[in-house]
């Protein structure tokens, strides 16, 4: 049995699957941050009536 | 800045360990080239138990200290180590199909309990899902991620307490650490893949613990925010801080 296609798709799936999770992180981060942005600031809230 | 340059470090360092596996170490005797599945399949398999073993630590960390940075790093841990695991069962079966003739083997214990410590961390992550409360969710998520861990030393040691297909360890038993099972070229090849992807690993708990921290800090905010407006709604002549226009300055 050749086994270069199971070689091909052990290590393209993984460093593959290590790239789209990666992708996915920073995505992920990005959002996060874009989203904390977005929220009203910590400090005025909470003092707010103060 | 420093995580970036151990992202870029851990990238090239899997490029060259990877090229060193599949197209410099000689192909292996009697398996010829689909061994070399073998260099991705153990450092996959080794990162599962990092990654749990930290997910368990820090549960017991959360449980005694209770600092919610301990239950940010357990659920990094838990979801790398869920994508690890599933790499590991992957590339056991690209190996398996030219080697034994088969994907997948449900009454091998090695493979079977493997599958197990995979459906106990995708559980690990489903449970974390139930509910918003981070005190709650951490408390939960401790108990699971600590009881799962049970899990790596049966996944680990059943090649020797049980027979089935998968090998007895290269280099993995205590016995063989110093005199393994195969010629030093192939070691250091699966040594300098191991070094790589832990490099990897830890670029990756990194930024998957700093989502964790701003999903956090989100919550926060936005728990924070919502507080504001309930006070502003109570007592409208509490200023909304979210929709309040700064004062005009003094003239």
């Amino acid at each position: 049995m050749n086994p270069l296609p199971f070689i091909i798709g052990a290590y393209g799936v993984i460093l593959g699957g290590l790239g789209v999770y990666v992708a996915w992180l920073w995505r992920r981060l990005a959002a996060a941050r874009a989203e904390l942005d977005a929220a009203p600031p910590a400090h005025d809230a909470e003092h707010d009536g103060a | 800045m420093r995580t970036r340059i151990l992202g870029w470090v851990a990238l090239l360092a899997v490029i060259a360990a990877s090229l060193n596996a599949l197209f410099l170490v000689p192909a292996d005797l009697n398996q010829g080239d689909a061994q070399r599945v073998m260099y991705i399949h153990v450092p996959a398999a080794w990162l599962a138990y990092l990654s749990f073993g930290v997910t368990a630590l820090a549960g017991i960390g959360w449980l005694w200290r209770r600092d919610l940075r301990l239950d940010w790093l357990a659920h990094a841990g838990a979801e790398i180590g869920v994508m690890f695991t599933a790499f590991t069962l992957w590339a056991g079966a690209m190996w398996g199909r030219p080697v034994w003739g088969v994907f997948y083997q449900w009454e091998d214990p090695r493979i079977l309990s493997t599958t197990i410590l995979l459906a106990l961390y995708v559980g690990y992550l489903l449970l974390r899902r139930l509910t918003d409360d981070p005190i709650r969710r951490a408390n939960r998520a401790a108990v699971v991620g600590i009881v799962a861990a049970l899990d790596i030393p049966i996944v680990h040691f059943s090649v020797e307490w049980w027979r089935g297909l998968h090998q007895a360890p290269t280099i993995g038993s205590p016995a063989r650490i110093l005199d393994p099972a195969a010629p030093d070229l192939f070691v250091r090849a699966l040594l300098a893949m191991v070094a790589a992807f832990t490099l990897l690993w830890l670029y990756l708990m990194v930024r998957r613990y700093q989502l964790a921290r701003l999903h956090a800090a989100a919550d926060e905010a936005a728990r924070r925010g919502s507080l504001a407006a309930a006070r502003a709604a109570a007592d409208p002549g509490i200023p909304d801080v979210r929709t309040a226009q700064p004062p005009e300055p003094a003239r």
